[in-house]
């Protein structure tokens, strides 16, 4: 019976069956896909992490002395000799390289991130993989492994040649044998890249190249607690420290994919349940006689229900079958990134976690066509033979008038049908405003990505672009001397203004990594001093910008490290001592995951502590000049030079993710649409079967076709623009809440989205909107069909 | 002066690649202010013939001329526009919009036509006023489920006759009634055609054809022959007795009686 029941609905709803079965293949891809690719970022990372032997904890030191071992590599090996929760510890020499010294050989610089780090591929506190995973323990000499960023951005393949030149003369020809994984700087988010030749490469580009040298300490705790407790008491300098959580989280943009795939899946899931619940009701509806009859002779709600349950198993178990086995290659595709960046085992697919969620969704839609079926239970044989019309009638349905109307009768019969029975247009217009906010959450996430406001939280004062010469940055690093980044700023400054640049103010930001303590909690702080700049001008959340030299702010994330409030006292070591700093506003900061302590101008900084600088900041005079024109004769000035502009620079600085969201933003869009478009497809064909009794009856009274699709149309329409707007009005805290998080990754805690609303507001629910009704319109030919014979019960 | 000819009607369904000749050659004519019954045994084609008459479903070949008018040539949306101002249909099933009251069903239609020549007021007043002729204006602002069979058949004669038909067409209007709604239905119907409206009406019940002028007996898709009773009203006119009246009822039913059983009823 049941083989018959299940035969005869599959064969009468076709369509509707189909677009169900639609529905949980594509929950069931799009949750085990991303779920699994969650899984397999996270678990392949801790993975990755063991077999390149990671540090518990990675400290990087930039020589500044020429003696054999630096005072500050004197001073981390003391103080890693003395704690007793380092089990271990490997020390590896580096250099370090700027970008304008490796060529391609017709001479071009290559595009790479700012500082890159030479090393030998045998160090001993790291190990580096082939693009296939395996270890790679040998390279031949004149040959060099790049990053795959790297391979990629400058379209790089093996056998091509790179030079690397100094400026003492040396000169040295390799040969591109290949990419290899790097856990420790593989991410995008990471802005050092690494290079590997040979040992004896190294040694002698290490002997006659004169690059800067450095240490990479790789340090194994029994505790890494107590460890970080002790390391954040100390005040090293060093030019990065980072412990594995950290190096995870620079993987954060790698699960950005997976995380807004899987928000769409939560959507899809949602909108299968309540058009499984529809069209349960539906189908009881249309089989109130059946099952009238069937209580009448007396079986139990329970058989009864479980005959309708079947059918919805049969499609559960078809739609997660083939959606177990879509996900598969679907799972591959988006996690097809991250395993060029990690060394994840068969290709980035778990088939038994895929099984056990693909069985998951079909065990929840199985159940919840169950508990739908509950109307069952309610109804009487008197009910359900009398297609639930027993002659009792409690309140009436319309509420509104005909007659009292100034409506054309078919948009009047649309506000009343949709006004009557809202439960019945419920699925549509939560599909619709569903739809909004996963379209607007990218479209938020963009526009404030590329808003020129963003760079106040990259710890930079309004600019129109940036001038970075990595050489002179590290030059004046090395030199330890505050007075030359003033000297340099007005020599830039000068330059601009022979060459016609009408300059308004060049300033700078010099970074420090310092210790800052308030009590027994202390903490080695990503820290900034502005010169040339005007405190006043930086953007605090709480407080009062600093004025005095013994005045700073910090971001949220530093003052809950070490709890401290807006007026507290904090003590910074500076110069090898611990000076007292007044805490006089809270900012926040997308800057080294939020981090940050900002000093006024007065403040005397050790600037042979100094570790990085964003290069000089222009602000121009005359806001009318063509930008363009300006960056051109800026770039003829600076040949050397990268000349960014604000957008550049901030894409730059959040490793790209506003490219990546863009093209998530057209997938989402057409998932949206399809998804919409089938979800009223679907509501459509079950109202044309429902209703065909009434359309019939209007034919017969004259109502011509156009009219009967008119009055179905304009109740989608009605229905879909009460959706689209509720998604317009609350898409934004939708955003807030989700892109949020990705933010909230990066450092900044409280963000306010950008919004545009031509875009949330206009064109993208209009596009939702119209290709909708569109859809509708035409399922809608159907009605063509619909003679007066479907009143009793239709042929 | 005819209101309604039939030229040599066929209709034929395809049913599993099987020809099934519902009505064959179907000839008849109807004059106006005729209230003509069509009669005949199950799956005869009765109710074929009347969608087919009535522009409810297009004929597989033949012509149906209405008021001087091939309807069978129209385009759907002009054949629309002929169900909705020419026409009136009334089913046995009284269907109407479930979210509307009694009263907006019966102005929908009128509202449709989007007639220039009568305000939505005027409209109104009408269908109350029609509401009031039939019995039924206490219910006019009810909601369909709240109203009895027969009344919802006699809103259903409202509403058909909102755009004042030249033909009302009826399928079984009784056939879902009780025996007193069925009488009230049918006195309303003979009102309607005393006052001119011409009516042609499908039924099985010999005291609804009896009250007809005509009877079209129909079988296998053939008219088998028709039958004239003679306009019933004017006969009751001159009847002054209830008691004469009803015997005048039985007289007509006996006759037709007789008729039917040579037919073969």
């Amino acid at each position: 019976m049941n083989i018959r029941i299940l035969k005869k609905d599959l064969r009468r709803k076709k369509s509707i069956n189909l677009i169900l079965l639609l529905f949980i293949f594509l929950s069931v891809t799009f949750v085990t896909g991303s779920l699994n690719n969650f899984s397999i970022i996270q678990n392949g990372l801790d993975e990755f992490m063991e077999k390149s032997h990671l540090g518990d904890f990675t400290i990087l030191t930039l020589d500044r002395g020429q003696e054999e071992v630096s005072e500050q590599n004197r001073e981390v090996e003391n103080f890693l000799k003395g704690q007793e929760e380092v089990s271990n510890y490997f020390v590896d020499d580096v250099r370090y390289l700027t970008k304008k010294q490796t060529k391609r050989s017709n001479g071009t610089n290559l595009e790479q991130s700012e500082t890159i780090i030479f090393n030998s591929v045998s160090i001993k506190g790291q190990k580096f993989f082939q693009e296939n995973n395996q270890e790679l323990e040998q390279i031949e000499p004149g040959s060099i492994y790049l990053a795959q960023k790297c391979m990629e951005k400058n379209g790089l393949q093996e056998g091509d040649k790179l030079t690397l030149s100094t400026d003492n003369g040396f000169q040295k020809n390799f040969t591109v044998a290949g990419s290899f994984k790097d856990v420790f700087l593989g991410s995008d988010m990471m802005g050092t890249e690494r290079m590997l030749v040979c040992q004896s490469d190294y040694e002698k580009v290490s002997r006659e190249a004169g690059l800067p040298s450095g240490k990479m300490y790789s340090v194994y705790c029994r505790d890494v607690k107590k460890f970080d407790t002790a390391y954040n008491n100390q005040s090293l300098q060093v030019f990065f420290c980072g412990d594995r959580p950290t190096v995870k989280k620079s993987y954060v943009m790698e699960t950005v994919m997976a995380a807004v795939i899987l928000s769409v899946s939560v959507c899809l899931i949602i909108i299968a349940l309540v058009m499984l619940k529809f069209t349960i009701v539906f189908t009881i509806n249309e089989d109130y006689k059946e099952i009238g009859i069937m209580k009448a002779i007396g079986m139990k709600d329970s058989a009864i229900r479980k005959l309708y349950t079947v059918k919805y198993f049969v499609l559960a178990v078809a739609g997660a079958l083939l959606g177990f086995f879509a996900s598969i290659p679907f799972s591959r595709l988006f996690i097809h990134q991250a395993t060029e960046k990690l060394v994840i085992e068969n290709g980035g697919s778990n088939m038994v976690f895929q099984f056990l969620a693909s069985a998951a969704i079909m065990l929840l839609v199985t159940f919840f066509g169950y508990y739908s079926t509950g109307k069952i239970k309610k109804m009487t044989p008197l009910d359900a033979i009398r297609r639930g019309n027993n002659g009792e009638r409690f309140h009436r349905k319309g509420m509104f008038r005909l007659h009292k109307s100034r409506k054309k009768p078919t948009t009047f019969l649309a506000f009343n049908d949709v006004t009557s029975e809202l439960r019945k247009y419920l699925v549509i217009a939560i599909t619709g405003m569903l739809g909004v906010w996963l379209v607007v959450m990218p479209v938020n996430t963009i526009n404030t990505l590329r808003s020129d406001g963003l760079l106040e939280w990259f710890g930079a004062q309004k600019c129109d672009f940036f001038v970075a010469d990595d050489g002179k940055i590290s030059e004046l690093i090395l030199s330890g001397d505050r007075q030359n980044y003033y000297d340099y700023m007005d020599e830039v400054k000068k330059l601009l203004e022979a060459g016609g640049v009408p300059v308004e103010q060049v300033y700078t930001e010099v970074f420090f990594r310092l210790k800052v303590r308030k009590g027994d909690k202390s903490f080695q702080s990503f820290s900034l001093q502005g010169l040339n700049t005007s405190m006043e001008d930086y953007f605090y959340e709480e407080g009062t910008a600093p004025v005095y030299e013994n005045e700073i702010a910090m971001t949220y994330i530093v003052a809950e490290k070490i709890d401290a409030a807006v007026g507290d006292t904090v003590y910074i070591t500076n110069h090898g001592r611990e000076e007292p700093y007044v805490l006089t506003a809270l900012y926040q900061s997308m800057n080294n995951m939020g981090q940050g302590i900002r000093f006024t101008e007065l403040a005397d900084l050790d600037y042979s502590a100094a570790a990085g600088g964003f290069g000089v900041e222009v602000l121009l005079k005359d806001k009318s000049e063509e930008r363009l024109e300006v960056i051109d004769e800026v770039k003829r000035i600076f040949p050397e030079a990268k000349i960014q502009n604000v957008q550049e620079f901030i894409d730059h600085m959040v490793g790209g993710i506003s490219q990546q969201l863009d093209s998530l933003k057209l997938m989402i869009l057409a998932i949206v649409l399809t998804i919409n478009i089938l979800v009223v497809v679907l509501m459509q064909k079950m109202f044309l079967i429902r209703e065909q009794a009434e359309m019939g009856m209007l034919k017969a009274m004259g109502f011509s076709n156009q009219a009967i699709i008119a009055w179905q149309t304009k109740r989608i329409m009605l229905v879909l623009s009460v959706g689209i707007a509720a998604g317009a009005i609350t898409g934004n805290y939708f955003s807030q809440a989700t892109s949020g998080k990705v933010f909230q990754f990066m450092g900044a805690t409280r963000i306010d989205f950008v919004v545009n609303p031509l875009e949330v507001y206009g064109f993208y629910p209009l596009v939702l909107f119209l290709a909708t009704v569109t859809a509708c319109i035409i399922t809608m030919k159907r009605v063509r069909t619909v003679n007066i014979q479907f009143i009793y019960g239709g042929k | 002066m005819e209101a309604l000819r039939v030229q040599d009607l066929c209709k034929t369904y395809i049913t599993n690649k099987r020809q099934n000749n519902v009505l064959k050659n179907v000839n008849f004519t109807i004059e106006q202010g005729e209230m003509t019954a069509v009669m005949g045994p199950s799956g005869s084609g009765k109710s074929t013939l009347l969608y087919s008459v009535s522009g409810m479903d297009r004929p597989t070949a033949g012509q149906v001329i209405l008021g001087g008018r091939k309807i069978t040539d129209l385009k759907e949306k002009e054949l629309a526009q002929v169900r909705l101002n020419e026409m009136g249909f009334i089913f046995q099933q009284m269907y109407m919009l479930k979210n509307l009251t009694v009263l907006d069903n019966i102005l929908l239609p009128a509202y449709q036509s989007g007639r220039k020549d009568r305000s939505r007021k005027e409209i109104d007043a009408y269908a109350l006023a029609l509401m009031h002729r039939l019995g039924i204006s206490e219910i006019a602002g009810n909601d369909i489920t709240e109203v009895s069979g027969g009344q919802l058949q006699r809103a259903c004669i409202c509403r058909s006759m909102m755009n004042h038909p030249q033909i009302l067409f009826a399928d079984e209007p009784t056939g879902a009634l009780n025996r007193g709604a069925s009488e009230e239905v049918m006195k309303e119907l003979m009102k309607l055609n005393q006052e001119g409206t011409t009516i042609m009406l499908v039924t099985h019940d010999m005291k609804v054809a009896a009250k007809c002028s005509r009877i079209l007996y129909i079988v296998d898709g053939n008219i088998r022959g028709e039958f004239e009773l003679g306009t019933c009203y004017s006969q009751k006119l001159e009847a002054q007795e209830a008691a004469d009246i009803t015997n005048l009822l039985r007289e007509r039913e006996r006759k037709l009686n007789a008729w039917l059983i040579e037919m073969g009823w």
